[in-house]
């Protein structure tokens, strides 16, 4: 039972060690979101804006399935306004730049969706938008 | 046992009637079949062939690579033996045989990319058009290898730093370009049809004087349409009719 103070020695450290990311975040604010680019056009967004940032990744998907799937390209809103289902062509006519909107809350969350690598920003990479 | 042979037939039928309306029965009911009328003659001046697969490789953001085993073709030109090669034979003139003509996609009725693919990323649409989805394309490459036609190309590497690009460093079109590792091929322009379009190289062709008609598309389901009227008047072949894969892109010849 000699080893008995080493053990708990050990184990504090151990302890420590694990529990860093929370003690040494403790006390500062939390990072302030990001400052995205407000649309130029354009009032208001296909849907609630709110429903938008927590929803739009199943809205694209939804989009992405009935447009290659099924060849229809009407999108009828809650409100039941119509828009185009498309990425550079609906969402990136008012959100215009890629990189001061999708970018800096991608950023900030820390996802890496790969939309960019096919998809056009038309604002910058395309001859005739 | 009182069963006679009158009550045996009865059933028999009865039973064989019933398993007969259970059985799942195939029509067709789609009233679309998109499909593709090549009119060889006219393709033989290569202006025409040319307006053809640069409005492809604009409309489609394709990528102009040197290397032969790494290009990627949606629209493009071979000799007629290797189009046809159960249409030639060893009396055939050397001109004959090496007549530039257009390829692409067959669409075909029975595709065998679409039986072979295990994500389902290449199908049938039921207006006929044998579709794409990138999203879904792991590059497995089983499709490439079950087209008898080779109309699929694989992306090797990155294609968007080959894609010709204007003086701004902008690309031609919207269409999204592909990532490296996806296959991909001729789409019928579906991007267009969805606006109600002609596809790209049908446009272009008929821009090109004396290119009018050159290629024809439109719904063979139809029997007023263009293609139709084409298919009843001229004598059109398809390529390599035996492997029964019933191509959908006819050449007059």
């Amino acid at each position: 039972m000699n080893d008995r103070i080493k053990i708990a020695v050990g184990l504090a450290i151990f302890v420590v060690l694990v529990t860093f990311p929370i003690w040494s975040a403790f006390g500062s604010a939390p990072p302030a979101p990001p400052d995205l680019a407000k649309p130029v056009k354009g009032s208001q967004c296909v849907e609630e804006a709110e429903w938008m940032s927590a929803n739009h990744q199943q809205l694209l998907n939804q989009w992405r399935d009935t447009v290659i799937r099924e060849g229809k390209k009407e999108y009828t809103s809650t409100d039941g306004a119509q828009y185009e289902m498309s990425l550079s062509k609906t969402c990136m006519s008012c959100h215009e730049n890629q990189q001061t909107f999708c970018d800096r809350c991608h950023d900030y969350t820390d996802v890496h969706p790969t939309c960019w690598k096919c998809h056009l920003d038309p604002s910058r990479e395309v001859t005739e938008p | 046992m009182n069963e006679n042979r009158r009550s045996f037939l009865k059933k028999a039928a009865g039973a064989a009637l019933g398993i007969g309306c259970g059985l799942p029965i195939r029509v067709d009911a789609s009233t679309t079949q998109l499909a593709m009328v090549v009119n060889k003659k006219k393709c033989l001046r290569q202006e025409v062939r040319q307006a053809c697969t640069q409005a492809c490789r604009r409309a489609h953001n394709l990528p102009d690579l040197s290397d032969s085993a790494h290009e990627v073709k949606w629209i493009w030109t071979e000799e007629y033996q290797n189009v046809f090669p159960d249409q030639t034979h060893s009396h055939d003139a050397q001109a004959t045989k090496e007549e530039p003509v257009l390829v692409m996609c067959n669409h075909c009725t029975n595709p065998p990319c679409v039986k072979v693919c295990p994500t389902q990323a290449t199908w049938r649409r039921e207006d006929g058009l044998v579709m794409m989805d990138m999203h879904r394309c792991i590059g497995c490459r089983y499709c490439m290898v079950a087209c008898p036609y080779g109309s699929r190309s694989f992306n090797w590497q990155d294609p968007r730093p080959h894609i010709p690009k204007d003086e701004n460093g902008r690309l031609p079109s919207d269409y999204p370009t592909r990532d490296k590792g996806v296959v991909e091929k001729c789409n019928f322009c579906a991007e267009r049809l969805r606006d109600g379009l002609q596809p790209a190289c049908v446009e272009a062709a008929n821009k090109v004087p004396g290119g009018e008609g050159a290629l024809t598309f439109g719904n063979l389901a139809d029997p007023n349409s263009e293609v139709s009227r084409i298919l009843k008047k001229e004598h059109t072949i398809i390529r390599r009719p035996s492997l029964g894969a019933g191509p959908n892109v006819y050449y007059i010849v």
